[in-house]
């Protein structure tokens, strides 16, 4: 491109390196998915390592063999589960748990909510953050 | 009529307007109302926090079997344990350490979250997500399976490169190098939300002018991308330092204090002491530790959050 030349002539000469901005991006997208992998698979591992394990029988996980691949998949430990009285004892009592704790923390915390945030007259309540 | 009993709540309020008396009554009655909503909230928080706090306070003055007031003798026995000195300076490593690693990784993984097209992030950050949602302590029975001395998945795959089977619990240094592992492990997420919200909150123009000026990406992110974010990385570090110092599943399930003592920090040795030893005086005396360090630390940081907003 000669008209760039003559216009960079005027200005006053620095090593200016700049790259096609389309290609550094792309360069940028390739290195971002590079190391979102890496920690996607970081993040991922002790989640997946249970799935893994939990398909696995007793023998196998035993038998010490590739940790990381199934070679005998079997749902026995989920049937295991899932027939247990036990099991179903404790799943029930999670869900009372957790029902009751998100209702009653409703409960409570709501009116202070909104005490915190509708009370007080038009002008107070209005130039009153969100947040605080 | 029903105003007047309840009067001495709205003191406070009843200052600011006096020439009105209707208006008075109005603002009266409307915080009244305000404060009869927080009362639950304020009762729970006397229940479940303030009444427990001063019973420790009580607690840690007791001698072991708690008949007699030996006022600050568990924190002279204390001060002449090297055990306790030895958890002083795991707590600190553990959280500093913890907390300075997730921060890192948080604002380098919300950099990487942020670069990508709009339409792919959900994705991503469902996928990042994933370790904050799962209970810390059964993701930490996974981590555990993992570290298993006879059965380590690590261990199996690092044999392949040649690297010897590595103690993961078993050693000082390795334990607590997987404990403040799985902390960080844990704990980014947290960290990767909160930076890559404030990133999406800093102003495209600042980072056109910056661009104008000629500056590099490494000058972007000390003079606009920190200067903008420095309020929420101060309150996110105090934050996670607060729950990471108090940290207690993941230690206990992990090593339960690991090889002699080495991986104690001050919640697990204080439950070791208190609940399992039987002392809860010297228990709680332990426990008791933690305020002052951690009450330092949120001097530090806030006060630091509150110059800054006065500059700008």
């Amino acid at each position: 491109m000669a008209s760039t030349v003559v216009i960079d002539k005027a200005a006053p000469s620095r090593p200016v390196k700049y790259g096609s901005m389309s290609r550094d991006r792309t360069w940028a997208l390739r290195w971002s998915y590079f190391f979102l992998t890496l920690f996607a698979i970081f993040s991922l591992v002790p989640p997946l390592y249970m799935l893994i394990t939990s398909l696995k029988g007793s023998a196998e996980i035993s038998a010490a063999t590739n940790p990381w691949w199934v070679f005998h998949p079997t749902l026995s430990n989920y049937i295991g589960l899932l027939t247990s009285n036990q099991f179903l004892t404790f799943f029930r009592n999670s869900a009372f748990v957790s029902i009751f704790v998100v209702t009653i923390t409703m409960l409570i915390s709501v009116p202070a909510a909104f005490a915190r945030r509708g009370c007080g007259s038009g002008a107070r309540r209005r130039s009153r953050p969100a947040y605080s | 009529m029903v105003d007047v009993a309840f009067q001495p709540n709205s003191v406070a309020r009843a200052g600011t307007v006096r020439k009105r008396s209707s208006l008075r009554t109005a603002l009266k009655r409307k915080s009244t109302a305000a404060f009869l909503m927080t009362l639950p909230l304020i009762l729970l928080i006397a229940i479940l926090v303030v009444y427990p706090a001063f019973y420790s306070l009580h607690l840690a003055t007791l001698n072991k079997s708690m008949q007699r007031f030996i006022g600050l003798g568990n924190f002279e026995f204390l001060f002449k344990r090297d055990t306790f000195w030895l958890v002083v300076k795991q707590s600190c490593i553990f959280a500093i350490s913890a907390v300075i690693f997730k921060a890192l990784i948080g604002f380098i993984v919300a950099h990487f979250v942020h670069n990508l097209p709009a339409k792919g992030q959900r994705k991503w950050r469902g996928m990042l997500l994933v370790p904050w949602v799962i209970p810390p302590a059964m993701s930490t029975l996974a981590w555990l399976w993992l570290f298993d001395p006879s059965y380590s998945a690590f261990n199996y795959t690092l044999a392949f490169f040649g690297i010897g089977p590595i103690p993961w619990t078993g050693d000082a240094t390795w334990a607590r190098f997987s404990v403040i592992l799985v902390n960080v492990w844990y704990g980014a997420p947290f960290f990767m939300i909160m930076y890559l919200a404030s990133l999406k909150s800093v102003p495209d123009q600042l980072y056109e002018a910056a661009a104008i000026d000629g500056a590099n990406w490494w000058q972007r992110i000390w003079y606009v991308t920190l200067p903008m974010m420095r309020n929420i990385i101060a309150i996110t570090a105090l934050f996670s330092l607060i729950v990471t110092f108090a940290n207690f599943d993941i230690v206990r399930i992990l090593t339960t204090g690991g090889p002699l003592d080495h991986t104690h920090i001050f919640a697990t040795w204080a439950f070791r002491i208190g609940i399992e030893g039987s002392d809860i005086p010297l228990g709680a005396s332990v426990s008791l530790f933690m305020v002052p360090i951690l009450a330092i630390a949120a001097i530090f940081i806030l006060r630091d959050i509150n110059k800054r907003g006065n500059e700008a």
